[in-house]
């Protein structure tokens, strides 16, 4: 399902339209700042990964078309919380190379997120194919929930059939994604 | 992919092979391509299901290659030129309003006790008195939530109303050249905030743009342009303009207009 609406910002933000980048600054801007600050980051950071976040989206759409199946600021949204996540996994790796750590180059960085972004799109749609309890499960069971919890909270008879059933429905989604002829683009 | 396998990678993954056999899955990745891409494929759904992102090496295929070209185009330029414009623009908006009052307070009291001198030695009006005596924000016309967007206009306008010239200006450029705007309004705005920089040939020029132009509101570009030259103390010039708003009474300010050229 294609939402009409980010059908019309994202055409509107593709031919430039000042009053539609304006409008985003206006109602997404805040949230993702008050995310940022939430999350070891601060104001300038956020207007960093809210610009980088735009710009990655035009070049997708342009690239290969995008479509966008919630709300355009939803979406907007969510792109910059992946790229606040992608920061804080750089900043970690930074201080484990004791220092030693190239500056990539920003256009690499742009292509990373891009894919990796794409990639985010691809699992979420696959997601969405399997059933409710698969998904909650493998979002429990990755999220490092206990066993114990999870057998009581899905009644599995014990954590080993817990764990056949997490494998199972890891299984079907990774199918799932390689079965789609945009994966293979995505791969690293 | 055999199921058996795919228990491997978790495991793996997951941290709870043990060391050498660990170690072992490792040399065997290097040597087998389907093996890797199935590891990393699965390292990667599993950083999904966490909620974060992975950095990975980049892939060189169509796709990235297209990607690097239009990021190295003209066109990913300009894109990346109005975005930050419009950080800009969104920052001069968001900017809390400078405490200027006290120095607002000083130079009025200066303004008005070198008036009131100017007044008592040479017998007549202070010209740049008078413009502050008739200059009133309310003979401009209102523009503020005509539309649910802020367009570039309405931006700069809340600039102008805090006393941010420069800021408004720049606003009120933009919005000129995107929009071409057949509403005059925008050339008063912008005509006072040149005047507030003192920058009266741009002033008058936009000024005049109004009086030609042949919206409603032409006659007030007369009358701003008679206060912008009160402001700068060129009396005549100031007259000459008023006694053409003189001329007829459906004039802007008609009245106040006679009123001025008694005073002066």
């Amino acid at each position: 399902m294609r939402s009409t609406s980010s059908e019309h910002i994202l055409d509107q933000i593709l031919l430039g339209d000042k009053e539609a980048i304006g409008s985003l600054y206006r109602s997404v801007l805040p949230k993702v700042t008050s995310f940022v600050l939430k999350n070891r980051g601060t104001k300038d950071n956020a207007q960093e990964i809210f610009q980088d976040a735009i710009y990655q989206i035009i070049a997708r759409a342009k690239v290969k078309g995008l479509e966008i199946t919630s709300s355009f600021e939803a979406y907007l949204f969510t792109v910059c919380k992946n790229l606040w996540y992608k920061e804080l996994n750089n900043r970690k790796k930074e201080v484990r190379n004791d220092g030693v750590f190239e500056l990539k180059e920003k256009e690499d960085d742009d292509i990373s997120s891009i894919l990796s972004q794409d990639r985010w799109d691809l699992f979420e749609e696959k997601l969405s194919h399997l059933s409710d309890k698969c998904k909650s499960l493998l979002k429990d069971y990755f999220n490092k929930v206990p066993y114990d919890v999870i057998v009581q909270k899905f009644s599995y008879a014990s954590e080993n059939a817990a764990f056949q059933r997490v494998f199972k429905c890891k299984k079907r989604l990774t199918e799932l994604i390689q079965k789609d002829h945009r994966y293979k683009n995505l791969l690293q | 992919m055999t199921d058996e396998i795919r228990q491997r990678i978790e495991a793996y993954l997951g941290g709870t092979l043990p060391a050498e056999e660990a170690l072992l899955f490792e040399q065997e990745m290097k040597t087998n391509p389907v093996l890797l891409e199935e590891v990393e494929l699965s390292r990667q759904i599993n950083h999904y299901l966490k909620g974060d992102m992975e950095m990975g090496k980049l892939p060189e295929n169509e796709y990235t290659q297209k990607l690097r070209a239009y990021l190295r185009s003209e066109e990913a330029e300009k894109v990346k030129a109005s975005l930050q414009k419009a950080e800009q623009d969104y920052n001069n908006l968001k900017k809390p309003t400078k405490n200027k009052n006290y120095l607002l307070v000083a130079a009025t009291i200066a303004l008005l006790l070198i008036s009131t001198v100017g007044y008592n030695f040479f017998g007549k009006q202070n010209p740049e008195k008078l413009y502050t005596q008739y200059y009133t924000t309310s003979d401009l016309p209102s523009v503020i939530n005509r539309d649910e967007d802020a367009s570039m206009f309405e931006v700069g306008v809340l600039a102008f109303n805090k006393n941010e010239y420069a800021s408004a200006l720049s606003s009120f450029e933009n919005y000129i050249e995107t929009e071409n705007p057949i509403d005059y309004s925008v050339f008063l705005y912008s005509g006072i905030a040149h005047l507030e920089m003192n920058e009266l040939e741009n002033a008058i020029a936009d000024f005049d743009r109004v009086t030609l132009s042949n919206s409603i509101d032409s006659s007030k570009g007369r009358w701003f342009k008679a206060l912008a030259y009160l402001k700068v103390k060129e009396t005549e010039k100031a007259k000459n303009v008023l006694t053409e708003i003189v001329k007829s009474s459906s004039n802007f300010n008609y009245n106040k207009a006679k009123e001025l050229l008694e005073e002066l």
